[in-house]
């Protein structure tokens, strides 16, 4: 009753975690389509604007159209099951003393998602100011655009 | 301890037939595809939760029964962010009728 392949990463000091993320998704799935967890009105189309204007604590990322399209309809198959990340940002008031993570469920790290976790990985640990580094929740403008 | 939140276990018609088959339910430990621990997994996710499949990593086929009970306490969180929502047990998990409070088609799946 569970699938996925749950992947724990450390958030830097300043990094909005949900642009790093959202960027280094694009950078390996260039059509990659962008789903809030709650939401369940189709996510088929990619968007011009990215990352989107509204970015939810759990999200889900899908390769392309076609891979959302077939998320929705079945569920996770042998077929799709590395061609979407569900993404969990940290809750907006951790301990002090906790360091922050993300956690990213991929079906298995290998192939293209292993190349994307790895640029996740490194994109989180970039300082960039003006980040709170905690749920990294901010609009296109707050540091894609510097 | 009661942990004082249901517990879920969603499954295909073969999971159901085979795990009320018996008045003590018995879910059955076993290694979950991907890097994840051997074990009989559950969710206090419900059945209405929005993109449940795609959360749990699960075909949708294997959202049609749920099995819902009360747990003692004493399953173990998945490791990572899931694990708010994700428990499992290293062996197999008998739940007695005294704590079962559901099973049947998941309404909402």
């Amino acid at each position: 009753m569970i699938g996925g392949t749950d992947v724990v990463l450390e958030i830097g000091p300043g990094v909005a975690a949900a642009d790093a993320i959202l960027r280094a998704v694009r950078r390996h799935w260039p059509h990659c389509v962008y789903q809030n967890a709650d939401d369940e009105t189709a996510p088929f189309a990619p968007v011009a604007d990215w990352p989107p204007r509204s970015v939810e604590r759990e999200f889900f990322v899908y390769r392309d159209e076609d891979a959302a399209r077939d998320w929705d309809a079945e569920g996770a198959t042998e077929a799709n099951h590395n061609t979407m990340l569900y993404v969990i940002l940290p809750d907006e008031s951790p301990a002090p003393s906790d360091r922050p993570t993300v956690t990213v469920v991929c079906g298995e790290p290998t192939g293209d998602v292993k190349a994307i976790l790895e640029d996740i990985e490194t994109s989180l640990r970039l300082d960039r100011a003006g980040g709170n580094g905690v749920g990294g929740v901010r609009g296109p403008d707050a540091a894609l655009r510097e | 301890m009661i942990r004082g939140e249901g517990m879920n276990h969603f499954t295909d018609t073969r999971g159901y037939n085979g795990i009320r088959a018996s008045p003590v339910w018995r879910f059955r430990a076993a290694q979950p595809p991907g890097e994840h621990p051997y074990g009989a997994y559950f969710t206090t996710l419900s059945a209405k939760t929005p993109n449940l499949a795609k959360r749990l990593g699960i075909p949708k086929s294997k959202l049609e029964y749920l099995f819902a009970f009360t747990d003692d306490g004493d399953l173990t969180p998945l490791p990572g962010a899931r694990g708010k929502v994700v428990f499992y047990s290293a062996t197999d998990y008998e739940v007695v009728p005294e704590q079962q409070t559901y099973c049947g088609k998941a309404v909402g799946s």
